[in-house]
């Protein structure tokens, strides 16, 4: 129970050509100073491992605290019943899944059961498909909570166990059974939907107690006990996403109807960046791009939010983002890359402020997809609940 | 296949090639490191067309006569890339300048590492010439090191006036004796141990480094 790491006693960092540490077989045999050995070259950002290392799970030294819990606003009636549900789940130690639309508040929904765990003595683990919603997370929590919350993300503090952790995934590697319930934010987004040895990961490094936080649910997601919560905090229906052709002009129209607000335009992959950013610089729109290598996205979102700007963005924005008053098109919305789930998701980017409760939603379009269709089918679905 | 380098997916192009080879390199990571061109016959700095460097001139001077094969500008990627492969220890990397390593290989010659001392080998876990030296040819560790501080912090006069740290273990039967080393900077390092060979008695000694600092002084850009 504790933290893996190098020690003279133990068990051996790579056996049959496996690495203990994170379960990878690309380890690569080299001479050692006494022979030869072999290394993992997944986990090198952990510190290198060698076949002649060993393994140990160090104590957790961080002491258990008790904390105070300050909402940030009063729940809803349909949010408390939620909430209700996750401490019930929490008595009886279920796991489960809260299956709620986007911009339902559902980071405050689990504040209470997160305190609840705290107060019991349990670890609490928090964790998020990106960096940027994992910092989003940290700095509600520590808004509401008194504990000091561990930031286990790049550029955080990767050493620390805390009583609530927030982490991204590849910094779990080296964690075993360390924490009794684990938050799963997003779990269907990019790097959990297509990376097992990720989610592998995570359940070395619980306890066996989940809760997985989506508004879309995978299929595997949904053999959990679930709660639905299809209503927006502000009590506004979802904006439901127009189908629109395709065009240049239809673009165009759509940047210059919305010339007051920011704008969102989602595109499938980052060579599209380029295409469309051309389109719209050569009709004398300013834009930014966003994409992954992006290094200062929090600085393009002010811009963003500020300045009423065009951002053309892949689908690293597609979760965890929230500005005021946005309008949303999604272009080239039939490549396989947006599954319904991301369009969902897109959608769910407008509208989240009370202030603002709608906003517009395209989708342009060279072909019909199922996947609009089933998007459309599911957000009215939701908003029909 | 993933990359060697930057571990990300990548086309391979198809050939029987792509079943023997396991170590693929992608473009964008293969042009990180900048090849040397021609530049000065003993150590391989660029200069203008050919002439031999003031470096070079300072160490024929003191009577030191030692033709250094260079083969990478250590340049801000080069430092990154020997920075993994020696302090982040991932060996691996190696294989990415193999082919150009195999190049300078020499018949009946026998590569030498320069050694490191025994407590460094023991933190580090491998010496990274040696590593280096196999890949070109037929390997012996012939020198031994005494425990002496890292050259990384001195200048250029400080690390030239240290004392000779190296020592003949035994001698190889070969013609030639090729030294190998990472990075050379003053040279200090190939030539103390090219005079330890020479007074033991080898006759040709040549060495092969994987990078070359460039000296900024000297207004020469690749």
């Amino acid at each position: 129970m504790g933290q893996l790491i190098v020690s003279p006693v133990g068990t051996p960092a790579i056996r049959f050509g496996v690495c203990q540490r994170c379960l990878s077989t690309d380890t690569r045999s080299y001479t050692c100073y006494h022979g030869q050995c072999r290394y993992c070259r997944n986990c090198l950002h952990l510190g290198r491992v060698c076949q002649c290392d060993r393994l140990t799970e160090a104590d957790i030294t961080t002491p258990l605290a008790a904390t105070d819990l300050v909402m940030p606003f009063e729940l809803s009636d349909e949010q408390q019943h939620v909430s209700r549900q996750l401490l019930a789940w929490w008595e009886t130690r279920t796991s489960g899944l809260v299956h709620a639309v986007c911009g339902a508040g559902k980071t405050e929904m689990t504040f209470p059961v997160i305190a609840r765990a705290v107060n019991d003595g349990k670890r609490v683990l928090i964790v998020s498909p990106r960096r940027d919603v994992g910092i989003e997370w940290a700095d509600r929590l520590e808004r509401a909570f008194s504990v000091p919350i561990t930031r286990r993300y790049g550029g955080g503090n990767k050493e620390t166990i805390g009583m609530i952790t927030v982490a991204t995934a590849p910094l779990l590697v080296n964690l075993r059974h360390v924490f009794d319930y684990v938050l799963v934010d997003e779990s269907d987004a990019f790097p959990f939907a297509f990376d097992l040895t990720l989610w592998r990961t995570l359940r070395r490094a619980g306890k066996g107690l989940f809760l997985f936080v989506t508004a879309t649910p995978t299929v595997w997601q949904r053999q959990f006990p679930t709660v639905h919560l299809s209503r927006r905090y502000h009590g506004h229906d979802l904006p439901v996403p127009r189908l629109v052709r395709e065009t240049e002009q239809a673009i165009l129209d759509f940047c210059r109807q919305y010339e007051a607000s920011p704008r969102l335009l989602f595109v499938p992959t980052k060579p599209d960046l380029v295409r469309y950013g051309e389109l719209l610089e050569a009709n004398g729109f300013v834009y930014k791009a966003v994409s992954a290598e992006t290094d200062e996205r929090t600085d393009v979102l002010e811009w963003l939010a500020a300045m009423n700007g065009i951002v053309l963005a892949t689908s690293i924005w597609e979760r965890g983002m929230t500005v005021t008053g946005v309008h949303v098109a999604v272009l080239d919305s039939s490549h396989a890359l947006f599954s319904s789930r991301a369009l969902i998701q897109m959608a769910g980017r407008a509208g989240r402020k009370p202030t603002a409760p709608t906003g517009d939603v395209v989708f342009f379009y060279e072909e019909r997809t199922f996947r609009q269709d089933k998007a459309i089918r599911e957000i009215e679905e939701a908003n029909r609940r | 296949m993933n990359c060697l380098v930057c571990r990300k997916p990548f086309a391979v192009p198809w050939s029987p090639a792509t079943l023997l080879k396991r170590d693929w390199v992608c473009t964008d990571c293969e042009r990180m490191l900048t090849p040397l061109k021609a530049g000065c016959p003993r150590c391989g700095h660029p200069t203008a067309d050919g002439v031999t460097c003031s470096d070079c001139v300072r160490w024929l001077a003191l009577g030191l006569d030692l033709t250094v094969h260079s083969l990478y500008a250590y340049d801000e990627s080069g430092a990154n890339w020997l920075h993994r492969y020696k302090f982040g220890g991932d060996v691996a990397l190696a294989h990415q300048v193999q082919e150009m390593l195999r190049q300078t290989r020499e018949p009946r010659v026998m590569y030498v590492p320069i050694p490191l001392s025994e407590e460094r080998l023991r933190t580090r876990r491998f010496n990274q010439a040696e590593v280096l030296a196999k890949m070109i040819g037929p390997t012996k560790q012939v020198l031994v090191k005494s425990e002496v501080s890292s050259q990384r912090e001195l200048g250029k006069e400080e690390r030239r006036h240290r004392a000779n740290p190296f020592t003949v273990h035994t001698l190889p039967h070969c013609d030639k004796i090729v030294l190998v080393d990472d990075v050379y900077t003053t040279g200090t390092t190939l030539h103390q141990a090219a005079l330890t060979l020479r007074r033991a008695g080898v006759e040709q000694v040549s060495a092969v480094c994987l990078f070359r600092t460039l000296n900024k002084s000297k207004m020469c850009p690749i």
